[in-house]
């Protein structure tokens, strides 16, 4: 039960190593004399638990009561999101990198922007014009 | 925790940051060598309880490219890979943050003449 344990809980440690540059870097793809290194930010997380009982737990009270006497319970779960970063171009001349832009979240960040800057506007044109009244 | 509860391994991870290159890319007579940062937080624990026992772990891995580094006949570069999208958005706070301060600063000035 305890090797059980262990094993998952080293399991959660060797993910911090599992992650490497080549999630990050793509392949490079050669088309007509130039070279695309495609080049994306990856992220991930994870959460597990594992719980077991063996015998009764007879000095149980209030929140304790709730549990069941003896069973094993594991559960877990996570999420990953990769986003492109940017392509690198390599041509015999020269290599440059061009980066991405997310155009959907400075899109979303422009009009949160605009409209903070028709609420400040508002405020003081009311301001100047509420007062010469 | 209780006087009960016996932690039987407990690692409460800060996030920790390392640079690391991969494996070298060779694309005719260069070599691209490529360099992100890793940064990762995991913690873990186990605790023991009368007659139970039970663990939990939970972390977080993000890995972001930060240059590549070129190795050619004419030399060793390092060229930088720069989030343009993070570099946008901090103008568009910026802005947002000088914008009120502005027009604070015009109010004031009218009420002031």
């Amino acid at each position: 039960m305890e090797k059980d344990i262990q094993a998952l809980l080293d399991a959660v440690s060797d993910l911090r190593t599992k992650a490497d540059v080549s999630a990050v870097f793509g392949p490079p793809v050669t088309l007509e004399g130039r070279t695309i290194i495609p080049v994306a930010r990856v992220a991930y997380g994870f959460g597990v638990g594992d719980w077991h009982a063996t015998e009764a737990d007879t000095e149980a009270d209030d929140a304790d009561t709730l549990e069941p006497e003896n069973g094993t319970g594991r559960g877990g779960g996570g999420g990953a999101i990769a986003r492109p970063f940017a392509v690198i171009e390599v041509t015999p001349q020269k290599t440059r990198v061009e980066a991405i832009v997310d155009e959907q979240k400075l899109a979303l960040a422009g009009w949160l922007l605009v409209g903070w800057s028709v609420f400040w506007l508002a405020r003081t044109l009311i301001q100047i014009f509420g007062k010469r009244e | 925790m209780g006087a009960r509860n016996r932690p039987l391994t407990r690692s409460l991870g800060t996030p920790v940051t390392e640079t690391i290159t991969g494996i070298p890319i060779r694309i005719g007579e260069r070599v691209l060598t490529p360099i992100v940062h890793k940064t990762t937080n995991v913690r873990r624990r186990a605790v023991m309880r009368q007659g139970q026992l039970s663990g939990q772990g939970w972390g977080f891995v993000s890995v972001r490219p930060v240059a590549i580094l070129e190795q050619g006949p004419s030399g060793q570069r390092t060229i930088p890979i720069r989030d343009k999208t993070a570099q946008l958005l901090g103008g568009l706070l910026l802005a947002a943050c000088i914008i009120p301060l502005l027009l604070i600063l015009t109010v004031h000035l009218i009420r002031k003449s």
